[in-house]
Parts: C-alpha cells; sequence; structure tokens
C-alpha cells in the first residue's frame, strides 16, 4: 500500500544530492521531479505489464476516457476515438481493464507517492537524476542504479 | 461435462497468461468458441456418435419440415413409414430428401420424419457462472489445447488437433472391430 509522502522522498533525496540545507533546490522543484520520477516509474511498469497497474472500468459507448488510461490490456469490444469510448455494444455496459498510469496532479509535499514503499528507492534516483542533471552533473552512475532498479520489478509472466 | 471456465484457464496457462496480462476475458471467450465449433466440425467429419441426436418432425403449412435449432448436419433421415431417405441436390424422385434454406424437402407422401442428426453440444451458464458444455471430460485438455492455438491465431494447428482428438475419440467410441470369418467357416470372433 502506498504510504510513504513526498515529503518522505524529499528528505532522502536532499541527502542524496547535498542540498540538506535548502540551497540549492527548491521543495518545488523536488516536488515536480518526483512527480515526473512517478510518471515515469508508471510507464516503466506498464512496458514490463506488471498486473498492478491494471485497472477495470465499465465502460458504455461514449463515455468519457479516464485521465489515466493508458491502453487496454488485451483486445475488448471497445475502442477509443480521442476522448471517448466507442463500444459495439452500445447501452450495454463493457466492463474492460486497461493499463492506468500513476502520478498525475501531484503537487505538493504533503502528497502519497501513489506506489509500494518499494519502488520509493527508484522514484528518489530518479528524481535525483533529474536535479543533478539541471546542475550539469555526472548521472552516469544514478543512471545504471535506475536501470538495475527498474530490471528487479515484476512484469510478464508471474515469477 | 465439460467446465468450460476450467478450459480458459488451462488455455492461458499454455500461452504463458495466467496473470490475465497479455489477453483480455473477451478474446478468450472468443477463442473458446471457435474452438468448440472447430471441434464439433471434426466430431461431424468423423461421424462421431457423440454428438448424434434425434428429431422427430411434422411437415408445416410450407410443406417442408424445419430442422431442429442445435442441427449442424444429417446423419440420416427416415420417415413413418420406416423408409430411409438419401440426398438429392432435388427432390426428383420419392425416398429422397434435399435441404433448401435450412429446410427439409421431400415428397409429399411422408406426414412425420425421424431425423438423425449431428447436433451443437449445449453450452449451459449456471447460476455460480460455470459455463459447462456438454461432451466428454476427456474432451477438456484438447480443447484448451485448440483454444491456445486459436489465441496463437493459429488456426492450422487448431483444426488438425481438433481432427486428431477426434478421431483418437472415433476410436474409443467403436473399441475392438469385429474380425470377420474366415474361409467363409463359422464366426470364431463372435
Amino acid at each position: 500500500m502506498p504510504s510513504k509522502t513526498i515529503n518522505d522522498a524529499a528528505i532522502v533525496i536532499r541527502q542524496r544530492v547535498n542540498d540538506n540545507d535548502k540551497i540549492n533546490y527548491t521543495d518545488e522543484e523536488i516536488v515536480a521531479d518526483v512527480a515526473t520520477a512517478c510518471r515515469y516509474l508508471s510507464q516503466v511498469l506498464i512496458a514490463r505489464k506488471s498486473p498492478e497497474m491494471i485497472a477495470v472500468e465499465d465502460v458504455v459507448d461514449y463515455a468519457a476516457v479516464p485521465e489515466n488510461f493508458h491502453s487496454f490490456v488485451g483486445q475488448w469490444p471497445v475502442w477509443r476515438e480521442g476522448l471517448v469510448f466507442r463500444t459495439s455494444t452500445g447501452a450495454n455496459a463493457v466492463t474492460v481493464r486497461y493499463w492506468a498510469t500513476r502520478g498525475q496532479g501531484l503537487s505538493s509535499l504533503t502528497d502519497v507517492i501513489p506506489f509500494d514503499e518499494i519502488y520509493v528507492d527508484a522514484i528518489v534516483t530518479a528524481a535525483c537524476m533529474l536535479l543533478l542533471n539541471r546542475d550539469e552533473f555526472d548521472t552516469t552512475k544514478e543512471q545504471s542504479i535506475l536501470q538495475a532498479l527498474e530490471a528487479l520489478a515484476p512484469g510478464g509472466a508471474a515469477k | 461435462m465439460i467446465d468450460l471456465n476450467a478450459v480458459k484457464q488451462k488455455a492461458r496457462l499454455i500461452v504463458a497468461d495466467s496473470v490475465h496480462t497479455n489477453f483480455s476475458n473477451y478474446e478468450v471467450d472468443e477463442a473458446c468458441e471457435a474452438a468448440v465449433n472447430i471441434l464439433v466440425d471434426s466430431l461431424v467429419a468423423v461421424r462421431s456418435h457423440l454428438i448424434t441426436s434425434r428429431a422427430d418432425l411434422e411437415r408445416d403449412e410450407d410443406g417442408g419440415f424445419a430442422l431442429p435449432d442445435d442441427f449442424v448436419a444429417v446423419d440420416r433421415v427416415r420417415d413413418n413409414l420406416g423408409r430411409t431417405f438419401d440426398y438429392r441436390t432435388r427432390i426428383d424422385r420419392y425416398e429422397t430428401y434435399c435441404i433448401e434454406k435450412g429446410r427439409l424437402i421431400m415428397q409429399p407422401d411422408s406426414v412425420a420424419v425421424s431425423l438423425s442428426y449431428f447436433a451443437k453440444p449445449k453450452i449451459e451458464v449456471q447460476d455460480d457462472g460455470i459455463m459447462t458444455l456438454d461432451l466428454p471430460e476427456y474432451f477438456r485438455d484438447p480443447l484448451s489445447r485448440i483454444t491456445a492455438s486459436v489465441l496463437g491465431n493459429d488456426y492450422d494447428a487448431a483444426e488438425s488437433l481438433a481432427l486428431k482428438t477426434c478421431l483418437t475419440s472415433r476410436v474409443r467410441e467403436v473399441g475392438r472391430y469385429p474380425l470377420p470369418p474366415l474361409w467363409g467357416g463359422y464366426d470364431r470372433y463372435a
């Protein structure tokens, strides 16, 4: 269950990028980069077909596409046309399963990171990379750490 | 009786999708339905007794005989006098029948018809959502593999698998063929 707030992550991030005294980076920058890291991580997990990213919705013809819609899990008698869903079943609702992104609307330090605690390290590393990259530090090490964390994420057939 | 939900789950297992991340239920349902149809076609091709059914048809006001809803193919046509009828593309003589627009057409001297036919096995949905197919349990595993082949879009594999299964099932139905009496003498094998 998601339990860590962006503030929890921000403390670790400031330690990592050596900015405990809030001289280099503002809270807003860190919140923005954590939000970016969350959205990035959700794309990675969806690409790896991690089942936790699946959401369920009852769809009728011309129903609005949810904001977090990424793509359908498999095929359904439902397709997307711009901002709405179309179905071949008319007013009869079809329960579809779709890949849902996370990390939309994160804007303050008190917001909860919408991922399990196990992913917070990956989010912190990605946010650190973005922050350090702004100052054009060498982020090669962070990159390889992030790749290692991504490779550990579940996905594909159940393991 | 075959539990079709178990068939679908087994099919997912074969295509390495027991976590439901590659194929939707809709795709698996459709594949299972296609697999049942492929299997029924093969059962008809080997003239399996597992799906033969019988119906007594009455001549309707249009002069023909309406075929049953689950009709797939004709096995044998007899009338109320016990005569067996042969198929023709048109009825040009007595003791023949033809099929036009899903209706059995015969000469007007037959009043009632006893039709032995190949029927599509019933699929029943129970209250708890379990779907059953009226075929022997023996077909459960082959049906899962046929469904998996359809999911993989390999209809050739699905059809050859279905035919092979039905040929085997035909052997099961028939049992041992009786050997003919040798030298025209007494029947040693009776």
